[in-house]
């Protein structure tokens, strides 16, 4: 599995971006801000390692491994969050992160329940769910959310903000999914039915062991389309106040002696969400590349 | 019937997940009524027709503080409407640009489209919006500097240009086609964009300039840019599907490069683009939205921003916000998707 | 002795058609049967309703003396397998996995024994080295063995082929036709829908003809092909020999 390389516009691109970040910047202590904000340097080494084994498990294909990383990660951010991080890029990173897993389950459920659910009710439910968010922009959700939604759970709750963010944006990238997951869904050639009910197997295991591999592999680089939305979109958590890039951009440039640096300062800004973005992209690419060898001599 | 056609309804799980729904439902309502029972204010749809007593700044129709608050919502729509439709239109033309440059062998152009798209695509819309709004159009002329020559008119608030009579004309060209339009009695929708267009016009041509706020400015700039950057994507991924043999069978028909793209392989390429080129411009309706952190005056910030702090009607004002763009939405689904052409 | 499946008086019919009309025949343990008949005929949607991919709407067909009907759709097609005409292979897994999938959530087995099982009946079918490659990487005879491979895993007690090799060319039909030929002489009870009139001259026990959902002829070999005195039959024959010796 380990055939695939690095495409080399894409480490040329990288490459020139951050060499452009390093002349943009003001001074490093800035940059290093930008990226890490004001908390640990430790946390991010951590996150590396974690990924290590990620990549690894991904590689096995151990896919309880790989839930059972997902879960270490998430827990690792829980017991992370305190007032100084994460802040910076981090800020959008980890939220990127912690959605991952709650956008894709959310997907898959939505578009099971939506398109091939014989359930009316459940049918009607996620219809109503999916059109209703899809038609609001996320700002609006997010008033929604803070102003509405925040009285609808038990005040002792004490949510972290970061949870509500959390939800929040899960609940609007996987309805975005599973419209991808929908597509997928519908591109099956009704054989795969045939063959797998001929084999003995319940409606049930067809969807959990053929269809859905099928659908999750197929719809790859979509999906990262997705999940790359939802990251350019975490730079919305100003609203919350919390201290992502864009907001300590804003916060950096409001000192008067900063003033006429704005064009570099978010020009800087903009290449770090692009590096990620990027990476990001790459990344989608070599998982469908790696995945779906299947796709390799088209008859 | 075969197997995976057949539709029973399962009664029993029907009734359990419909209890289920009922059940998180109405613990999330009763919860938002214990919690809600501690604010003062009552909800009230009368505050929709008391004056608005605030001002905003950049209006199409006439307004005023002393008017009610729904024209005040309706001008806010308007602003909406109108900032949509203006990045629409200069959208698709910059996108149709740079997806056929990055398809087009003749010039070697392919690299600069491509990395546009690439730029545009991957950084995030609100940081775009800061690097116009703060980075470039802050270079435009402070107060004391403004830069006047008869014919444009530049300072950090606004951009203003000499137009004469240009409005009034326009107006009443617009005012011609709506009605011609009409008494054709076909193409309702375009009847009645033309003479919507011919009353904000109309509106304008009391003044000889045209004054933009830099907010609207750097709002279309933005918005332009990255929507066209998608577009351009869309494009580009259309014109590649066509399939080769269409190619050839139109060379071998003797049609030249430019007959052979305008009448073979455009029609074909927009039929598989047009269901994607809507939901972009639904979503451009609803990245308008995001004018609301530069304080542009549209339907998202006087709807849940100023109006929610004059008011404090939080409830009526957030659902009214959501109700209008859901509307909107699956209105322009409705319109444009009625017809499921094969392609 | 005993038939191992009997067809009682079946009747079935998709969205309003009806497709198949008091079809009765009976199939005999360790026998190889051969349908025949024009396209359209109704032979696919009978084998299909053997294993209940079409649910029929009166008659009875029993396996082994029950009523299919009464046996759990998964006991059923545990022992009933099946090999499609556009072979139905899953594309996203590989022939190994293919092949071991049933094993493992139908059957329940540990992966090393589901893998075991596989490995010996991808040795029969001769796919043994492409444990490990794709579906789409395989040519069209080597994917249909795969499926006949996939089918046999689960060691059914009736293999029910249909038209294996109408969408394959004639060299890629002859690899598949070797396969069936070599399953046949072991014994395995097959029930096979084809054109290929020498294959079935040379396996078949029995030969039921099959005509706008009518059984027509039933019966051996020579009683059906050769020595009929039903005209149609004869035509239909002259034509599929016609189609093939055409040069000759």
């Amino acid at each position: 599995m380990n055939q695939y390389k690095l495409n080399s516009t894409f480490i040329i691109k990288v490459v020139i971006a951050v060499i452009a970040l390093f002349i943009i910047a003001p001074d490093f202590v800035v940059l290093r801000r930008f990226v890490f904000g004001f908390g640990q340097f430790i946390t991010p080494s951590i996150f590396v390692l974690f990924f290590a084994i990620l990549q690894y498990t991904l590689l096995k294909n151990n896919k309880f491994m790989a839930l059972l990383v997902w879960m270490l990660i998430f827990a690792f951010i829980l017991l992370n969050i305190k007032d100084g991080w994460p802040t910076g890029l981090m800020v959008n990173v980890v939220l990127t992160l912690m959605c991952l897993p709650m956008t894709f389950i959310l997907a898959l459920l939505f578009a099971v329940l939506r398109f091939q659910s014989t359930l009316l009710v459940l049918k009607i439910f996620a219809t109503v769910i999916i059109e209703s968010v899809r038609g609001v922009p996320l700002i609006g959700l997010m008033i929604f959310i803070l102003s509405v939604g925040a009285d609808m759970v038990p005040a002792y709750w004490m949510m972290p903000k970061i949870i509500t963010l959390w939800m929040i944006y899960s609940l609007f990238a996987g309805v975005y999914l599973a419209e991808v997951f929908r597509g997928g869904f519908q591109s099956i050639p009704k054989a795969y039915f045939d063959g797998a009910y001929a084999l003995g197997m319940s409606p049930l295991k067809t969807y959990v062991y053929v269809l859905v591999p099928k659908v999750v592999i197929d719809t790859i680089p979509a999906a990262f389309n997705v999940y790359i939305g939802l990251f350019k979109e975490t730079s919305l958590v100003l609203l919350f106040g919390y201290f992502d890039l864009m907001n300590i951009a804003l916060n950096y440039l409001d000192f008067p002696e900063h003033y006429d640096e704005s064009i570099k300062i978010y020009m800087m800004v903009l290449i770090l969400f692009w590096i990620v973005a990027t990476i990001m992209h790459e990344y989608g690419h070599y998982l469908f590349k790696t995945f779906s060898k299947y796709e390799a001599k088209k008859t | 019937m075969h197997i995976y056609q057949r539709q029973k309804i399962h009664w029993f799980y029907e009734l359990l997940s419909l209890a289920f729904i009922v059940l998180i439902i109405s613990w999330l309502y009763f919860n938002w009524k214990i919690n809600a029972s501690g604010y003062q204010v009552s909800n009230t749809w009368t505050f929709l027709s008391s004056s608005a007593n605030f001002f905003i700044s950049d209006h199409w129709l006439p307004f005023s503080p002393k008017d009610p608050t729904w024209y005040a919502i309706l001008i806010a729509s308007v602003n909406t409407f109108i900032l949509g439709m203006s990045v629409m239109m200069s959208a698709t033309v910059f996108g149709f640009l740079f997806g056929i440059l990055s398809t087009y062998p003749k010039y070697k152009l392919q690299w600069f489209a491509s990395s546009y798209v690439d730029v545009f695509r991957n950084t995030p819309l609100v940081g775009q919006l800061f690097f116009w709004y703060f980075g470039v159009f802050y270079l435009m002329p402070q107060t004391e500097h403004i830069y006047y020559d008869g014919f444009v008119k530049v300072s950090i608030q606004s951009l203003s240009i000499y137009t004469g009579n240009l409005f009034f004309i326009l107006s009443v060209f617009y005012l011609i086609v709506g009605v011609y339009f009409l008494c054709l009695k076909r193409a309702f929708g375009i009847s009645l964009s033309c003479l919507l267009m011919s009353f904000i016009y109309f509106n304008f041509s009391h003044s000889h300039y045209f004054t933009m706020s830099v907010e609207w400015l750097a709002l279309y700039t933005t918005l332009t840019f990255y929507t066209a950057s998608y577009i351009a994507e869309i494009v580009k991924a259309s014109l590649l599907s066509v399939p080769n043999a269409i190619d050839d069978a139109a060379i071998a028909l003797g049609l030249n490069d430019r007959d052979k793209f305008k009448l073979v392989i455009y029609p074909i390429a927009l039929k598989s683009m047009r269901p994607m080129l809507i939901n972009q411009y639904i979503t451009i309706m609803k990245n308008t939205s995001i004018g609301m952190l530069i304080g542009y005056p549209e339907l998202m910030n006087v709807l849940t921003g100023t109006i929610i702090n004059s008011t404090g009607q939080t409830l009526i004002c957030v659902s009214l916000m959501m109700c209008i763009y859901l509307s909107v939405c699956l209105f322009c689904q409705f319109l444009f998707m009625r017809k499921h052409e094969p392609i | 002795m005993k038939p191992l499946l009997t067809i009682d008086q079946l009747s079935l019919s998709l969205s309003g058609k009806e497709i198949l009309k008091d079809v009765s025949c009976q199939f005999q343990t360790g026998s190889c049967s051969v349908l025949i008949g024009p396209s359209g005929s109704g032979k696919s949607s009978l084998l299909k309703t053997l294993n209940l991919l079409n649910e029929y709407d009166a008659g009875l067909v029993c396996f082994n003396g029950k009523d299919i009907k009464t046996i759990s759709k998964t006991e059923l097609r545990k022992k009933i397998g099946m090999v499609f005409q556009q072979y139905n292979l899953f594309d996203h897994l590989s022939v190994m996995d293919n092949c071991t999938l049933a094993l493992k959530r139908v059957l329940n087995l540990k992966k090393r024994d589901a893998h075991e099982i596989a490995q010996t009946y991808l040795t029969k079918v001769k796919m043994n080295d492409y444990g490990n490659a794709f579906p789409r990487q395989l040519s069209g005879g080597q994917q249909q063995r795969v499926a006949i491979a996939r089918a046999m895993c689960l060691q059914p007690e009736v293999l029910l082929l249909d038209e294996p090799t109408a969408a394959l060319d004639p060299e890629m039909s002859f690899e598949v036709l070797e396969t069936i030929k070599s399953l046949a002489e072991e014994g395995v009870t097959m029930i096979y829908v084809t054109h290929e009139i020498n294959l079935a001259r040379h396996l078949a026990d029995q030969v039921i003809f099959i005509e706008e959902g009518r059984v027509v002829a039933q019966g051996d070999v020579k009683e059906v092909l050769d020595t009929t005195k039903n005209n149609r039959i004869k035509k239909f024959i002259e034509q599929i020999e016609h189609r093939l010796y055409g040069s000759e």
